[in-house]
């Protein structure tokens, strides 16, 4: 469940890491004002007010010396969260989910694994195939998106577009084939039966659930951020709507280059 | 105006005096279904061109079995679509159906639909008859 609100976080807000980072600043902010509604701290800085100037020096030292090893405890956070946590929207650092290692059916029938996704880059993006608005958008901005990043070193080789249908009672893997296909040969379409989606998709945050609102036949809602999968599995970063082809290509290029940082 | 410039401009501007009384659509445009799929969008803007309101009741399609007009909704990350109800325009009042936040959802086709081709769709106010308009199926929206 941890995982799941962390990553929930990460879609409504976009900033997973700020989310978390605001979150102990929140946890120490409460610690602090512990600290400071305490009476007796209260009653000593209450007593400290009135005497004289000689113990202004020794106040001035101690706001100092205090000041000294707040901005050192600081200094070291940031040394070890904050510079390899870049600005960048939605990333998920420093404890990226791994993707789960569940069996899903790709559109050819065949298996795919979490083995598919590792040496590569994935763009990977939840919907269904009956989708008339938003699957069909995101999947045109990806094949724009996976042609223009073909250029660039990080995703050139090693991109890959996985669309996860949550709708394995419709979308078998002959719709799948002719659906992918249709926006770029090769993108890639998987499904499961459902208890395996859910698998997979709680520990990355990802939501769906049957609709009645989709017209004589049922709809599906499900999460619309386009999801950063690293080469080495793991969920990295959830870009969220509306999505354009500059802001995905400038999206992959900072989470790559900071992943790639790391080797 | 030009014929030429009429011509190139029929495809994405309909009004029609007495029809939905001022009202008029730009833009239309339907995305084309991908192969296996039963289910389109169709896109589009209306302005209220008129002095005075008008109340949009439906919006539907011969070329279709079914039309229903959808917001789509991101709530928590989650995409849903939801149906609205009537549109009621002031004069000067733009109403946008584009990707990723308002569509026609389109079900049952009655015959395929290709990108080049065009589909009818008709509009219903609470006040006199449909307004009808051609929409182009494209693959991608127009520029």
């Amino acid at each position: 469940m941890a995982g799941l609100a962390r990553c929930d976080c990460a879609i409504t807000h976009g900033r997973v890491t700020w989310c978390r980072l605001r979150g102990a600043f929140a946890r120490n902010t409460v610690a602090d004002q512990a600290v400071a509604g305490d009476g007796r701290g209260t009653r000593r800085y209450n007593r400290a007010m009135p005497q004289s100037a000689p113990t202004i020096p020794w106040l001035a030292i101690a706001v100092v010396v205090v000041a000294a090893f707040a901005g050192g405890a600081g200094l070291s956070y940031w040394q070890r969260h904050g510079s390899d946590a870049p600005p960048i929207d939605g990333l998920l650092w420093p404890d990226p989910p791994t993707v789960p290692a569940i069996a899903l059916t790709d559109h050819n029938g065949a298996a795919f694994t979490l083995e598919q996704l590792r040496g590569h880059w994935t763009l990977l993006f939840f919907g269904f195939t009956h989708c008339p608005d938003v699957c069909p958008t995101a999947l045109q901005i990806l094949a724009q998106a996976h042609v223009e990043l073909k250029h660039h070193a990080a995703y050139a080789g090693r991109g890959q577009v996985v669309f996860v249908s949550v709708d394995p009672e419709r979308d078998t893997s002959a719709v799948l084939r002719q659906y992918v296909n249709y926006f770029h040969r090769e993108f890639i379409g998987v499904t499961a039966p459902v208890p395996q989606l859910n698998r997979l998709t709680a520990p990355l945050g990802a939501i769906f659930m049957k609709s009645s609102q989709g017209g004589p036949e049922y709809s599906v809602d499900h999460s619309a951020g386009i999801f950063f999968i690293d080469p080495a599995g793991r969920l990295v970063d959830v870009i969220t709507p509306p999505h354009t082809v500059p802001a995905l290509v400038a999206r992959f290029d900072a989470v790559s280059q900071f992943i790639d940082s790391l080797r | 105006m030009k014929p030429v410039l009429a011509a190139l401009l029929g495809c994405c501007v309909a009004t029609a005096a007495g029809a939905c009384d001022g009202l008029a659509v730009e833009r239309a445009w339907v995305r084309e279904p991908p192969p296996g799929t039963t289910v389109a969008a169709a896109y589009f803007e209306l302005i209220n061109r008129g002095t005075s309101a008008v109340k949009v009741t439906a919006v539907t399609s011969p070329d279709f079995g079914w039309a229903m007009l959808h917001a789509t909704q991101v709530v928590d990350g989650r995409a849903e679509m939801r149906e609205l109800g009537a549109l009621e325009l002031a004069p000067a009042a733009h109403f946008s159906a584009t990707p990723g936040a308002v569509h026609l959802m389109l079900g049952e086709p009655r015959h395929p639909l290709a990108a080049a081709s065009a589909v009818t769709l008709a509009i219903t106010c609470a006040a006199g008859p449909a307004l009808s308009f051609p929409a182009p199926v494209r693959r991608t929206p127009p520029p």
